[in-house]
């Protein structure tokens, strides 16, 4: 199938529209339904909050969305934070790469949404 | 081609995941979706609808996954449905738990459109199959039983002819067992012991409670007038030859049966008494079986407002009366103590199915 939105560095745009049979405009949507789930805030409170078990399961969901999505990078990110969190180990560098990679992933979906 | 399509459920605290499992499906089935646990419930049990399969996810806040299966697995409406487990792709110890839990199948995250809709497929597929399946078992145990009842109805009519009496006589027992064990049913005392039993197969073995006397000789059987000690020891083995019998048809046939159980309490004990002193084996109290407490009281009943060869026939209020007086040592006094309630009923099924 032709598509005029391309891969780039954050998202796997081929992979995603193979999950929903090259559907860009149901893509489109879901990438917009991303955007308005603030999962990066969700996922900063239940870690600020103390509540590493509400802090995985939130991980867990954003590893889950991310995958759906094609979220490459944020997908790697939290799954690599969700064994963190629930090993109990530091994950403060962890989170800092997924921010960076949160920002430029939105940035990239932007652009996509805008095509 | 399907008229109707299958109807999936989605459980999945996400709506993009839902989204996506919907536009994967949604081509050749109805899709139906829940953001939780209690909205899984309001569709499973809301009783307008029931999905063919249910996809659904784990991880999710207050009620999770394994809540909604365990409570599925435990409700007699529910068990039976396909659940497919919709797990991340890392999480081998999620899987094997949910398929311990009863699940079908498992679908990871991220979904593959191929996989998931192959994967559906084949469960929707194999639940279809299985409603089938179970809807012609059904209906071949009905045909089985049904040619059953009718094959013993027709020794026990033909016994009855032997006998001089008509074959009404077969029909009015099982009718009044059923109005008795009817009325039984609405009292406190009876009805956990009958709620117990297979009901409707102790009313239809009702009428086997005789065919013992195929075993008794014409010259006994048909006697005008009284019988002498001696012949009356011959009559009263009718008991044990119809229990014997039952157990000869019972060896024959793969299965135990419930019919086949009842006919045989009942041709053994119908002549015992509840203080002990009846036949053959002289049992007494509720260690008569309750099926044959029963039926001893509809069987005198009918002999005493019928016409026999040694008796002409008595009222209905006579014979009423004289079971009475078997109240505590030939009957079970708490039937009897029901038995003015059914009266009525028991008078027109004479009235209606006479000789």
């Amino acid at each position: 199938m032709e598509t005029n939105i391309n891969n780039n560095e954050n998202i796997n745009i081929a992979d995603a529209l193979a999950r929903i049979g090259g559907n860009e405009k149901l893509y489109k949507t879901l990438l917009g339904r991303f955007l308005e789930g603030n999962h990066l805030e969700v996922l900063n409170d239940a870690i600020n909050s103390g509540d590493r078990e509400e802090a995985t399961r939130q991980a867990h969901t954003l590893k889950g969305v991310s995958a759906n999505l094609s979220l490459v990078k944020i997908n790697t990110l939290t799954a690599e934070i969700e064994r963190l969190l629930h090993g109990g180990e530091d994950y403060e560098e962890c989170l800092n790469e997924l921010k960076q990679a949160f920002d430029s992933t939105v940035a990239e979906i932007n652009e996509i949404i805008a095509t | 081609m399907q008229i109707e399509k299958d109807l999936i459920l989605i459980v999945d605290d996400i709506d993009i995941n839902r989204m996506i499992l919907r536009d994967i499906l949604e081509n050749d089935y109805n899709v139906v979706e829940a953001a939780n646990g209690a909205e899984a419930f309001d569709v499973l049990y809301g009783g307008t609808v029931c999905p063919t399969i249910v996809l659904l996810d784990i991880m999710m806040p207050d009620i999770d996954g394994f809540q909604v299966l365990e409570r599925m697995k435990g409700d007699v409406n529910t068990k039976n449905i396909p659940v497919l487990f919709i797990t991340a792709a890392d999480s081998d110890e999620t899987e094997s738990r949910g398929l311990n839990a009863g699940a079908a199948d498992y679908i990871t995250k991220p979904f593959n459109h191929d996989i998931v809709k192959a994967r559906v497929d084949i469960h929707v597929n194999l639940a279809r199959y299985q409603h089938g399946l179970e809807e012609l078992v059904e209906v071949k145990a009905a045909e089985v039983t049904r040619t059953y009842e009718q094959t013993l109805e027709v020794l026990a009519t033909i016994i009855e002819y032997r006998n001089l009496e008509s074959g009404a006589h077969i029909k009015r027992t099982t009718l009044l067992t059923e109005a008795l064990v009817s009325k039984l049913l609405t009292v406190e005392m009876f009805r956990p012991v009958l709620m117990a039993e297979n009901l409707h197969a102790l009313i239809k073995a009702s009428a086997l409670h005789d065919i013992g006397k195929i075993g008794i000789s014409d010259s006994i059987l048909l006697k005008p007038g009284k019988l002498t000690p001696e012949e009356f020891d011959v009559i009263k083995t009718h008991t044990t030859i119809g229990s014997d019998i039952i157990d000869s048809i019972s060896a024959s046939l793969p299965d135990s049966n419930m019919y086949l159980k009842y006919a045989k309490d009942i041709c053994h004990n119908h002549h015992e008494r509840w203080d002990g002193s009846g036949y053959p084996r002289g049992v007494s109290l509720e260690d008569i079986p309750i099926a044959a407490r029963i039926v001893s009281v509809v069987d005198v009943y009918d002999a005493l407002v019928s016409q026999r060869c040694y008796k002409d026939a008595y009222s209905h209020q006579e014979s009423l009366d004289i079971i009475n007086e078997g109240k505590g040592t030939q009957f079970d006094p708490y039937i009897l103590d029901i038995l003015p309630e059914v009266a009525g009923l028991f008078n027109s099924i004479e009235e209606n199915y006479k000789d």
